[in-house]
């Protein structure tokens, strides 16, 4: 399994963090990516309300030919969105342990205000690294 | 495995058709400004009695007092909302994808919890939806069996159904139970 | 997709094999009497050959479908490719004929900004629609494209997978001229549709 790209989604949908790890993906500019990451959440939205059965529940994977995107919510609200190849065994695990690294990098970090863009050389280097071992 | 329902969208956007199964969450008809006919057949809310035609003006205003009294309150969306927020994902999703890949990919389908949506696109612009549970793996295939099966032999070699319109869809019995007997025909269909 | 013409050709021969047929003298005399029907009705050949494209022009609008269910090609990459499937595939499977395909040279002031080739000619040497037919005099004075449906029948075709074209005759055995031609031309490729915006 190849990870493409990691973007990090704040409650009200603002981008506040995005990096690719691979070449498959053509890069974006950050406007470019601030407009995705914001209709994702969007359809995020929508799509709880389309749901033919009972229940909650938004969008949590999606598939091109190529490659998926899957997104994991969090009880408070903020979204993980991973882009991968097709093949992704283990690819819940991963999200566990990014969550996991964001809660450490960012959370308990007194100097990062909530719900505004991460700029810790922390977070990156452990996600890095992790994702480093599994591409 | 599960089907909960299927929309087909014409090159114009527009829902022309909707059938259903297994789907529980409610959903209401559209309102009489916005109905289309020969798209699906939701029926009314209970409190009207009468079974006549949908097109018995009578019965479409009482249709309206429903709605307005609200004293049945009917939840859910109307349907005209739903198909629009159905096609709009669709198409967000696909711009998204486009743009992400930078050329032109195909987006095939996305899951939630408790749904997965289906899409399989052909070159003259229809849109065919299927909404079946989580755990499927792709059924795409089966949109496919639809497009050169009953939509060929009972849309486009029906001169009585009237394609490309902007005014109405394209139900019909012979469509409609086609395509039933095709879904239910399925190994997988529960 | 980038099939030579072999493969076209192959999977024309296949559709065909697949397909129901018809008896082709009951095909042809019917085409036969509704041309005859029209020229009775609008007495008027101009008008005649309009009707038979726009005839043409509603099936095409629905044949489209039934030839990208049965044969599932996709897109083509350039217009040339167009004409080669429209040659080899599709007047295989429902004509069973395979018109030639030639490409006239572009003209001197390209005024549109597509890629060429943007138009072909097709080259009938068996016409099923026409088998018996000999035009009277005044048919052939009054301009009567007999074959008209099949101009028809490629504009709606086309104008569904968002390429719109115009189509004409440019000459007609039945006519007396030594060939039948047909002439597609590529106007401009139509973008898709986006839904209404109300909110």
């Amino acid at each position: 399994m190849t990870i493409h790209a990691v973007w990090v989604i704040n409650k009200a949908g603002g981008l506040v963090f995005s990096r690719t790890y691979s070449d498959t993906l053509p890069t974006q500019t950050l406007n470019a990516t601030l407009i995705l990451a914001g209709t994702l959440h969007g359809i995020h939205a929508i799509t709880s309300r389309l749901n033919p059965i009972t229940g909650k529940g938004g969008l949590e994977s999606f598939e091109g030919e190529n490659w998926g995107g899957k997104i994991w919510m969090s009880l408070t609200g903020i979204k993980l969105v991973v882009l991968h190849s097709i093949a992704h065994q283990g690819l819940d695990e991963l999200m566990k342990k990014i969550y996991e690294i964001y809660s450490d990098a960012v959370m308990k970090n007194p100097f990062q205000t909530l719900e505004m863009p991460i700029n810790s050389s922390l977070f990156e280097s452990r996600l890095l690294g992790l994702i480093q071992s599994v591409n | 495995m599960t089907i909960y329902s299927l929309y087909i969208y014409d090159r114009h956007c527009d829902c022309v058709y909707y059938q259903d199964w297994h789907r529980t969450s409610p959903i209401r008809p559209p309102p009489f400004t916005n109905f289309r006919p020969g798209v699906h057949r939701i029926p009314s809310p209970p409190s009207i009695t009468t079974k006549e035609s949908i097109f018995n003006t009578k019965r479409l205003s009482a249709l309206e007092d429903v709605e307005r009294v609200g004293n049945r309150e009917l939840k859910g969306l109307p349907f005209d909302e739903e198909s629009k927020l159905v096609y709009g994902v669709i198409l967000s999703l696909r711009n998204m994808v486009k743009k992400l890949s930078g050329r032109d990919e195909a987006f095939t389908s996305y899951r939630t919890a408790q749904y997965k949506l289906h899409l399989y696109e052909t070159l003259t612009g229809y849109r065919f939806v299927l909404l079946s549970d989580p755990n499927v793996d792709s059924l795409r295939f089966v949109l496919k069996q639809i497009y050169t099966g009953p939509f060929l032999d009972y849309v486009v070699r029906n001169p009585l159904v009237i394609m490309d319109s902007r005014e109405e869809g394209i139900d019909n019995d012979l469509f409609r139970s086609a395509v039933d007997r095709h879904m239910r025909n399925l190994s997988m269909f529960s | 997709m980038s099939t030579g013409a072999k493969q076209y050709k192959a999977i024309g021969d296949d559709v065909w094999k697949r397909t129901d047929k018809v008896n082709a003298e009951l095909f042809t005399l019917t085409y036969g009497a509704l041309v005859v029907q029209l020229i009775k009705d609008y007495e008027d050949y101009a008008e005649v050959n309009k009707q038979l494209d726009k005839m043409g022009y509603n099936i095409g609008t629905r044949l489209i479908e039934d030839f990208l269910a049965r044969t599932g090609l996709g897109r083509c990459a350039t217009f040339a490719e167009t004409a080669e499937v429209i040659s080899k595939v599709a007047f295989r499977t429902f004509l069973n004929i395979s018109p030639a395909v030639s490409f006239p040279p572009p003209t001197q002031n390209p005024t549109s900004n597509l890629p060429p080739p943007t138009e072909f000619i097709l080259t009938f040497d068996e016409n099923p629609l026409a088998e018996f037919a000999e035009l009277p005099r005044d048919a052939k004075e009054g301009g009567l494209w007999f074959s008209n449906v099949l101009g028809g029948v490629i504009r709606g075709a086309l104008e569904m997978i968002q390429l719109q074209v115009e189509t004409e005759f440019l000459s007609d055995v039945l006519r007396g001229d030594e060939s039948t031609e047909l002439l597609v031309r590529l106007v401009r490729v139509l973008d898709e549709e986006q839904p209404e915006n109300d909110e």
